[in-house]
């Protein structure tokens, strides 16, 4: 009996030790990319490294806001200029992933209703459309769609990546509501039917409230893919006008000398919506994202 | 009458309807995606350089045998395999565990959990610059722990040296799916009927032998799964290899996407960047007839 006491306490304490290990492989990059943005470049240069930051300061934050002491400004534009870029780019990447997010309801809502209701036999070929759709490789089709975009003169708007960023959504999203409306109960809409809805009613009442876990997890996975995207964004901005953060936040990287401060004080900026989402909206993502997965 | 026909009962087939509802997706996916491909294809069978735009001509399948035929495509199909296999096993066997373990109770799941999808929901772009920082050669963190550990002698610069930036590219991507890997892996362990354990108990298994004929027969079909869309991840990677090594140094992390990009987009020669394109939408497009026989024998598509 002591043995096997003695035993399960050894399996919980090994189990503990691979946790620890997962935690401080998964949390530790992120815990020295938060803590580095809280740092002067002098704090952030220590050796040994500080890993609790001794005088904590938002100063970075605040440069980027064009706020703060106006001869330390002036460093900064210095050190590097595309600090001053980040602002904007923060509207361009929020106004496009917010965009992109509502055309996905609108899209991928009729169609998914479509597959998981009207019963029809071609369904299936155009399900598998959708599908094939979404395993295109971005780099094949950015080619040919840079050539499109400057031939209608898009090339450096965000309207440009709107559209291409329904492509990488919505396909996804049809899958994921399309299951997830299957997976409802029809006799609730039939019902509504008996009482005297017509169609549309009973998708408006019955239908759509029922279906707002599925809608919630669409609008964000859509949202989180067009934040983080690079390489349309990249591709196809070329001032201010339409950068977005990842471009500006990876434009820090082709300076000669890395401002690790200002570049982990972007990175920063650039994963808090994504992460605080993921944090928010975990049952709806994991959900969206097993079935993504398993399913498809 | 015609009215209340269109609207009968839900189950009844609407093809009309149907189209209707797919039409705004199939309009919008036709114009993003179908035509680009075609004419992608016309490119790549012209010679196409924006630096000597008289010269553009139809040259069949010229670009694709220069591409086939160059050191340079066979380099880059190495690293990207290199790239593929290393990163993919890492990220499935790591993820694997990491959902075993959080299907342990113990101490501290509770945290792990919670931080667990936090490198999922970092952009890739952001990935790159936190591993560039912490391999940075002269401040970066490893190195700190490393040479402050005595493991090493002397700081390395890990992304400009030609035997570990590959592996650093590969140690990046890793970090960053292990979570996606993990939490598909936990959805699929959570289905396991506890019987099979209970019975398995019973014939005297052990923890190892209730793994290989429970726990890893069950999860073959996720597996699977996780191994072809990590495949086609792994094949499109392009953000990180921009931030962390440029391709560099010297062709060391070359791979076919990243050659595609810069072919096409810093040499501007458009017919063979899409030829580069082709060939990777080729070994996609077969990963991808696989992964739909896998759904398809599965049940999740049909009916």
């Amino acid at each position: 009996m002591i043995g096997l006491l003695g035993a399960e306490r050894i399996r919980t304490g090994l189990l503990m030790l691979a946790g620890l290990f997962f935690f401080i492989f998964l949390f530790g990059p992120v815990y020295w990319m938060v803590v580095t943005s809280l740092m002067t470049e002098t704090e952030m240069l220590a050796a040994p490294p500080h890993f609790v930051p001794r005088e904590p300061t938002l100063r970075n934050y605040l440069t980027f806001l064009g706020q703060g002491d106006p001869d330390y400004l002036k460093i900064a534009y210095n050190r590097a200029p595309a600090v001053f870029d980040i602002a904007p780019a923060l509207k361009n990447s929020l106004v496009i992933a917010i965009t992109v997010a509502l055309l996905n309801i609108i899209i991928a809502t009729p169609a998914a209703y479509a597959f998981a209701r009207l019963n029809v036999r071609a369904s299936l070929l155009v399900l598998m459309g959708y599908l094939a759709i979404r395993m295109i490789p971005p780099i094949m089709i950015v080619v040919p769609l840079f050539l499109i975009m400057r031939n209608l003169d898009l090339i450096d708007t965000l309207l440009s990546l709107v559209m291409v960023y329904c492509f990488f959504t919505v396909p996804f999203s049809i899958w994921i509501l399309q299951s997830y409306f299957k997976a409802m109960p029809a006799e609730l809409e039939d019902s509504a039917l008996i009482d005297g809805c017509s169609r549309w009613q009973s998708v408006r009442y019955v239908l759509l409230p029922l279906a707002r876990p599925g809608l919630t997890c669409v609008a964000i996975l859509s949202f989180m893919s067009c934040w983080s995207e690079f390489l349309f964004a990249v591709v196809f901005s070329k001032t201010p006008a339409s950068k977005t953060l990842t471009v500006v936040a990876a434009s820090f990287a082709d300076t000669a000398a890395i401002q690790f401060d200002y570049v982990m004080t972007a990175g920063v900026l650039t994963a808090l919506p994504p992460f605080f989402l993921a944090l928010f909206f975990q049952r709806y993502i994991v959900g969206g994202l097993a079935a993504g997965a398993v399913k498809g | 009458m015609t009215r209340r026909r269109a609207w009968s009962a839900p189950n009844e087939p609407q093809p009309f309807l149907f189209f209707v509802l797919n039409s705004p997706a199939i309009l919008l996916l036709a114009a993003l995606v179908l035509y680009p491909i075609v004419y992608s294809f016309w490119l790549s069978l012209h010679a196409y350089n924006l630096r000597q735009p008289n010269r553009v001509r139809f040259i069949g399948l010229d670009n694709y045998a220069t591409v086939l035929s160059s050191d340079q495509f066979w380099s880059a199909a190495g690293n990207t395999a290199i790239f593929c296999i290393a990163s993919i096993s890492l990220t499935v066997t790591l993820g694997t565990l990491l959902a075993l373990l959080l299907n342990e109770p113990f101490p501290g799941r509770g945290i792990l959990r919670a931080v667990m999808l936090l490198p999922w929901a970092i952009p890739p772009v952001v990935n790159g610059l936190i591993w560039q920082w912490l391999l940075d050669g002269q401040h970066g963190l490893i190195n700190a722990l490393l040479v402050g550990g005595g493991l090493l002698a002397e700081p390395q610069a890990w992304l400009s040296k030609t035997s570990t930036a590959m592996p650093a590219l590969i140690l990046a991507q890793v970090w960053n799916h292990v979570p996606f890997v993990a939490v598909v892996m936990l959805a699929a362990l959570q289905t396991v009927p506890g019987e099979l354990y209970d019975a398995a108990r019973l014939e005297g298994a052990n923890l190892l032998q209730r793994f290989r004929y429970v726990t890893l027969p069950w999860l073959s079909h996720a597996l699977l799964l996780v191994l072809v869309t990590q495949t086609m991840v792994a094949l499109r990677t392009f953000d990180i290899i921009y931030v962390l090594t440029g391709g560099g140094p010297g062709s060391a992390t070359t791979v076919i996407a990243w050659l595609t990009y810069v072919t096409t987009f810093n040499l501007t020669d458009f017919g063979r960047g899409n030829a580069y394109a082709y060939i990777i939408a080729l070994i996609t497009m077969s990963l991808s007839l696989l992964y739909i026989r896998l759904l398809w024998k599965r049940g999740e598509i049909g009916r």
